[in-house]
């Protein structure tokens, strides 16, 4: 017979063995790839250069060839790399709050983007908070909340979830039902391409669908104006007024992607119309999207090991040759 | 045997095969068992809702 007093009972226990797992999944998750980025930042506090974006900079970003191509005169640079993979411009802007915080050598950033990432408004429901983008929930909840969400309810509870690890890291808890349910999944079949990121083939679904939406992507972000994300707005302008020189790079791409994306006038234009909106943050557009052939990368998307060396070289290369040519100015244009 | 067919009752209660309360949950520890089973429904839940996405990143 259930009491109204053994009803409570039971709801007191479970409150308690909802305690006991959140602490549990808090103890689990103190490896988590966002914690890990937040003490390897806090460990490095001599960088020099850091490097901040998605996977696109994780899987890219060698910073001692960056530095072998930057000491082209001799001169050394401590460069970091503080990419991380499924992150968008609100995490980024955290992860930069950070490196101006702990890392005060930093003179300099690289921020590296891939097609819309610099207008897309990011915004979104409070699901799409999971993962390695639990950083908004783990770094800076109040700061962050404000570039998340369309709908102010999520905005206000945002802080508030944050306390609650069972929410915040459930991305951890799903990552390792997903590796046993690929692996389930896989019996049978022909093994598929994998790297360090996932199944070479699930990045082809990041693509966009066809050549003409993402030229109409193009136009339209031109005819409505679409000023820089706001996340991004913000990091550059935080950035700039620390005084640090802010480098924007068009991450490498395959030739698949280029010729149905970066090779057409829509996307030359959207690139113009974006110089003046990067000139205020002094920043320099740096086209690197040709700069790898495509064997050097391991799926549709990221750059393999030899990628990431043959890009970092050219760029450090090329930023200590702009360095060396003279003071950045308003935003411009090199390759 | 007993403990089987207790099991039992108990499992065709918690699936709705059964109306019939297991006689051992108004025992001293029914109510708790009732907790530990709403905790296990919970982390359940907590494993898999969201696992049917096309496309989960898997680098976390």
């Amino acid at each position: 017979m259930m009491t109204a007093r053994r009803f409570l009972g039971s709801l007191v226990v479970l409150a308690g063995l909802f305690l006991l797992f959140n602490l549990l999944v808090h103890q689990l998750s103190r490896g988590s790839l966002p914690r890990k980025l937040l003490r390897a930042i806090r460990s490095a506090p001599d960088t020099e250069l850091a490097a901040i974006g998605n996977s696109l900079v994780e899987a890219g970003f060698n910073p001692g060839e960056f530095s072998r191509g930057w000491s082209q005169d001799g001169s050394n640079i401590r460069a970091f790399n503080a990419g991380l993979g499924s992150t968008g411009p609100v995490e980024h802007y955290l992860v930069g709050r950070q490196i101006l915080r702990y890392q005060p050598h930093s003179q300099r950033i690289v921020y590296g983007y891939f097609d819309f990432q610099l207008t897309d408004d990011g915004r979104g429901p409070l699901s799409e908070v999971f993962a390695n983008r639990s950083i908004s929930l783990i770094y800076e909840p109040d700061v962050a909340a404000g570039y998340l969400f369309t709908n102010g309810w999520s905005e206000r509870f945002f802080p508030w979830l944050a306390r609650l690890p069972v929410f915040v890291e459930r991305g951890s808890i799903w990552a390792k039902v997903e590796r046993q349910r690929r692996w389930f999944g896989d019996l049978g079949l022909p093994r598929s391409d994998s790297n360090h990121f996932g199944r070479a083939e699930d990045f082809r679904y990041l693509e966009t669908s066809t050549p003409e939406d993402f030229q109409e992507k193009c136009r339209g972000a031109q005819a409505q104006r679409r000023p820089i994300t706001p996340a991004v707005d913000a990091l550059f302008r935080e950035a700039d007024g620390h005084g640090v020189r802010i480098y924007v790079v068009e991450m490498p791409m395959t030739r698949r992607h280029r010729d149905r994306t970066y090779d057409s006038d829509a996307w030359r234009n959207y690139n113009d119309y974006l110089l003046p909106l990067l000139a205020q943050y002094h920043a320099v557009v740096i086209s690197a999207g040709d700069w790898v052939p495509d064997e050097l990368f391991a799926d549709p998307l990221h750059l393999g090991p030899a990628g990431a060396v043959e890009f970092s070289h050219r760029l450090g290369s090329a930023i200590r040759t702009l360095e060396n040519q003279r003071s950045p100015g308003p935003a411009e244009k090199a390759r | 045997m007993n403990w089987l067919l207790r099991l039992k009752h108990w499992l065709e209660f918690l699936g709705g095969a059964t109306d019939a309360v297991p006689r051992s949950f108004n025992g001293p520890g029914g109510w708790v068992l009732l907790a530990v089973w709403w905790m296990a429904l919970v982390g359940l839940i907590t494993l898999f809702c969201r696992q049917a996405s096309k496309f989960i990143y898997i680098d976390f």
